[in-house]
């Protein structure tokens, strides 16, 4: 079965990162994956999203129209992406910054104030984390100890020291997912 | 490097793809979205004892390879749209002189600067010529990070083989996206010596290499001896995958990214009972016409899928030659077309 997500947010909340920790984890669990980002003129503030499919069969289009799951993390990929989402799909919205998210359709809307757990745990920084908790927990396409794991590998050297916070934060997040 | 899987950009697989085929010069100007490729290169080609060279232009990087290759080097150059305009003049030059290189073009929207999103603008451009004279270029089109990195490998094969520059024609995405990859040293038959190159010809008769041929006639013979060339590449180089063909009633051409996307298109469709398949050229020259013209013999309708307004769907008319079947689906400038939306196509077409 095919599994895909789009992050999407605003570039600095750590999209490409926490879509890269979502290929490298259900790569380790033997899954075929892909994962494409958006580049080029992004910037702090801009749109930022990647999309990722995770499958144990070939993976078509790492290009992606409806999606099954869909992390918004704030208004701007929330704008773009809202259309995208497939019917039955879980849209997980961070309601501390996205206020319609009521506005959906068709989908399961999954509203928690990620920006504030991430403060919570520590830094505004790992909201990218907390939100991949809460999708792990919800999704199953992705184990939380693969995600753990991974985060030696998707982190750059010189952030070593913050990988016990993104831990907790991804623990969080698959506990506020409702994750046991 | 031994043989393992990574997750690797496109553009990174290209780049250790063409480090394990031996390649020890690149010379090439930054572009968006190739350039992951000279940052590879820049610290992996001085590792692998070769030569990185950013140069001042993207005429300069194409002439720094046609040197390489004078030299006998296994040389690469890679660029974007707009940069591999600029090194039309150099292809053409190292056509004519029958020197083997590998060029990457990770193609962009245009046409102009354009946009840095992925694209196949560059059809025409690639296979129809794109610099001046009457020469063919050895065009292959990969549709994953794992056959980018083996048409990598293979077009240095061939490259040498032919005695022809080879272009990989990819496109933003690939090189962006990331995938498991297997990359390890690939086995070829052997190669002859190089016994056209110009080392020193202390000892030997000096060799020269040209491509301008004054001489009465002299020009004349040499185009028809790259036009046997030219056939003889024709005849055994035809790559292309055929995606559950047997019983298709419609069959979608699209190559690249695009032939992926199509696949996923397909399996959308027979999800809901509709016969599609999928016929994704790989070389693009030399066009595989004939495998074409027998895949669309048995199916009602073709549908071309290209990011662009219509090029390739030429060379699929040419190959069916039967217009009445042949429909186009494109997205130009950097759009990208997702399965839905081709399956959609599909049925308008069918109805």
């Amino acid at each position: 079965m095919e599994r895909s997500l789009i992050m999407c947010g605003s570039g600095g909340q750590g999209i490409l990162l926490g879509g890269s920790l979502a290929l490298v984890a259900a790569f380790s669990e033997g899954k075929k994956v892909t994962w494409l980002p958006s580049y080029g003129a992004e910037k702090r503030g801009g749109l930022s999203y990647c999309a990722v499919v995770i499958s144990d069969e070939e993976i078509m289009s790492p290009v992606l129209g409806l999606v099954e799951y869909i992390i918004g993390l704030d208004t701007i990929g929330f704008n773009v992406y809202k259309g995208s989402i497939s019917k039955g799909g879980v849209f997980i919205i961070n309601s501390s910054l996205i206020k319609d998210g009521k506005s959906l359709s068709g989908c399961k809307v999954v509203e928690l104030p990620i920006s504030d757990i991430a403060k919570d745990v520590g830094s505004n920084r790992v909201v990218n984390m907390v939100s991949l908790g809460v999708y792990a927990a919800l999704s199953k396409a992705v184990k939380l100890d693969s995600l753990k794991t991974g985060l030696e590998e998707v982190m750059s050297s010189r952030h070593k020291d913050m990988i016990a916070m993104n831990i907790k934060a991804l623990e969080r997040g698959y506990i506020e997912g409702g994750g046991k | 490097m031994k043989s393992k899987i990574h997750l690797m950009k496109g553009n990174e697989a290209i780049a250790e793809s063409a480090i394990l085929a031996g390649c020890r010069f690149y010379a090439g100007y930054p572009i968006t979205p190739q350039n992951q490729i000279p940052e590879y290169m820049s610290w992996r080609m001085p590792e692998a004892g070769g030569s990185f060279i950013q140069a001042e232009s993207e005429l300069a990087a194409i002439n720094m390879v046609l040197g390489a290759s004078v030299a006998g080097a296994r040389a690469m150059t890679s660029s974007s749209s707009p940069g591999i305009s600029l090194k039309q003049e150099g292809i053409s030059y190292m056509a004519g002189m029958e020197l083997p290189a590998l060029i990457v073009n990770m193609q962009r929207g245009g046409p102009g600067l354009g946009n840095i999103q992925g694209s196949q603008a560059d059809y025409f451009q690639s296979v129809k010529g794109g610099g001046h004279g009457d020469y063919r270029l050895i065009t292959l089109s990969p549709s994953t990070v794992q056959e980018a990195a083996d048409l990598t490998a293979e077009a240095f094969y061939l490259a040498d083989k032919y005695r022809n520059p080879v272009l990989l024609l990819s496109d933003g995405i690939l090189g962006q996206m990331i995938e498991p990859v297997e990359l390890s040293e690939r086995k070829f038959p052997e190669l002859p010596a190089k016994d056209y190159i110009l080392d020193g010809c202390k000892g030997r008769k000096p060799r020269n290499l040209f491509s301008l041929m004054m001489g009465p006639g002299v020009l004349e013979k040499h185009n028809f001896k790259l036009a046997g060339k030219y056939a003889k590449i024709e005849a055994s180089v035809r790559k292309f995958e055929k995606f559950k063909l047997e019983d298709a009633d419609i069959v979608i051409v699209a190559n690249g990214i695009i032939g992926r996307i199509s696949k996923g298109a397909a399996n959308l469709l027979r999800a809901s009972g509709v016969k599609c398949g999928v016929f994704r050229p790989i070389s693009l020259w030399p066009f595989p016409y004939s495998e074409i013209k027998a895949a669309a013999a048995k199916a009602k309708k073709i549908l071309v899928v290209e990011q662009n307004m219509g090029q390739m769907v030429e060379d699929v008319r040419l190959a069916v030659l039967d217009d009445s079947k042949v429909s186009f689906f494109g997205r130009p400038g950097g759009g990208c077309p997702v399965p839905e939306e081709i399956a959609a196509k599909v049925r308008e077409i069918i109805k």
